[in-house]
């Protein structure tokens, strides 16, 4: 998944307005892992990511005449996809405020990035994953986690400082011997 | 974004992506979902093309047959006239012949009258 925006996603925006299913169609295809992706930092449930990945996709096919081409897509999607999520929270039995994602049988990802990435799924708020998730894994801009995730662009840096230091102390207390720089970090 | 003395967790986070794979019908199921909703735009046209006829079809077919005229079975005699006063015959044949025409017309004036059902005035 290239987090890149396509150069043609304009056209194809303009096209999907008009009324293409082709078109739109190929935005799908382009897009729909993606916004599963972002889906699963907030539901941190397979099935629910999915469902509600389709349905982020029909409200956008539904609601494509207020998308302004010219902007970028993938942030209109990542806000469509969080409006719903919690509208199926609201419609849900109460949960949990801090959802542990389950325990897969999934063996210790070797990769020491990986190994962050899943210590961030299990210590970060849901928020705090989410804003990290879109900024390091989307490579969005402050601005537009912030837009996403309705909050202030202050908020989100400051949300993404605190979980790197939340980070950066799990690191430390693993010690894992195959990162040594980032022993030397302070 | 300034470097922050947890900056190598960024850079460490952007080295390995993670990437989540939907199930493989996913993109399937999205684009069936979108489906309903299209011919729903254009079919919402012909409603309105072919209602109206039909409902008006339909009046003009339910609507109560207008209750038939009774047919005319016997006709309400007409007050007897007064009959005219012998008129005294002269010897003019002329004049005969003109009371008699006058008669006539009488009559048949007071039959096509008779025969107009309803409409009892006299003709002048």
């Amino acid at each position: 998944m290239d987090p890149a925006p396509h150069p043609e996603d304009s056209l194809l925006a303009r096209q999907a307005r008009e009324g293409s299913s082709a078109a739109f169609g190929t935005l799908v295809h382009r897009y729909h892992g993606r916004v599963y992706g972002f889906l699963l930092t907030l539901t941190r449930h397979r099935q629910d990511a999915e469902d509600l990945t389709q349905e982020t996709f029909l409200r956008a096919w539904n609601k494509f005449h207020h998308f302004d081409p010219a902007l970028p897509l993938l942030p209109w999607l990542f806000t469509i996809a969080r409006r719903q999520s919690i509208a199926a929270l609201r419609k849900s039995k109460p949960l949990p405020a801090q959802l542990p994602f389950p325990a897969e049988p999934e063996p210790e990802p070797i990769h020491p990035a990986a190994w962050l990435w899943e210590t961030a799924k299990r210590e970060l708020g849901g928020d705090a994953y989410s804003a990290l998730w879109l900024h390091y894994r989307e490579e969005l801009p402050l601005k537009d986690v912030a837009g996403v995730l309705g909050k202030r662009e202050g908020a989100v840096k400051v949300m993404l400082h605190r979980a790197r230091k939340t980070l950066a102390a799990a690191l430390q207390r693993k010690s894992p011997p195959a990162l040594p720089e980032l022993q030397r970090t302070p | 974004m300034p470097r922050d003395s947890y900056s190598e967790i960024g850079e460490l986070l952007r080295s390995h992506k993670p990437d989540p794979r939907p199930g493989p019908g996913l993109e399937a199921r999205i684009m069936q979902s979108l489906r309903p909703v299209e011919p729903a735009a254009t079919s919402r046209f012909w409603p309105w093309l072919l209602l109206p006829p039909a409902v008006a079809a339909g009046m003009v077919l339910m609507w109560p047959q207008p209750a038939p005229l009774p047919a005319v079975t016997q006709q309400v005699p007409a007050p007897p006239v007064a009959a005219a006063p012998p008129a005294v015959l002269g010897d003019n044949p002329l004049e005969r012949e003109s009371l008699a025409l006058r008669n006539d017309a009488r009559r048949a004036s007071r039959f096509l009258i008779d025969c107009l059902p309803g409409l009892d005035t006299p003709v002048q």
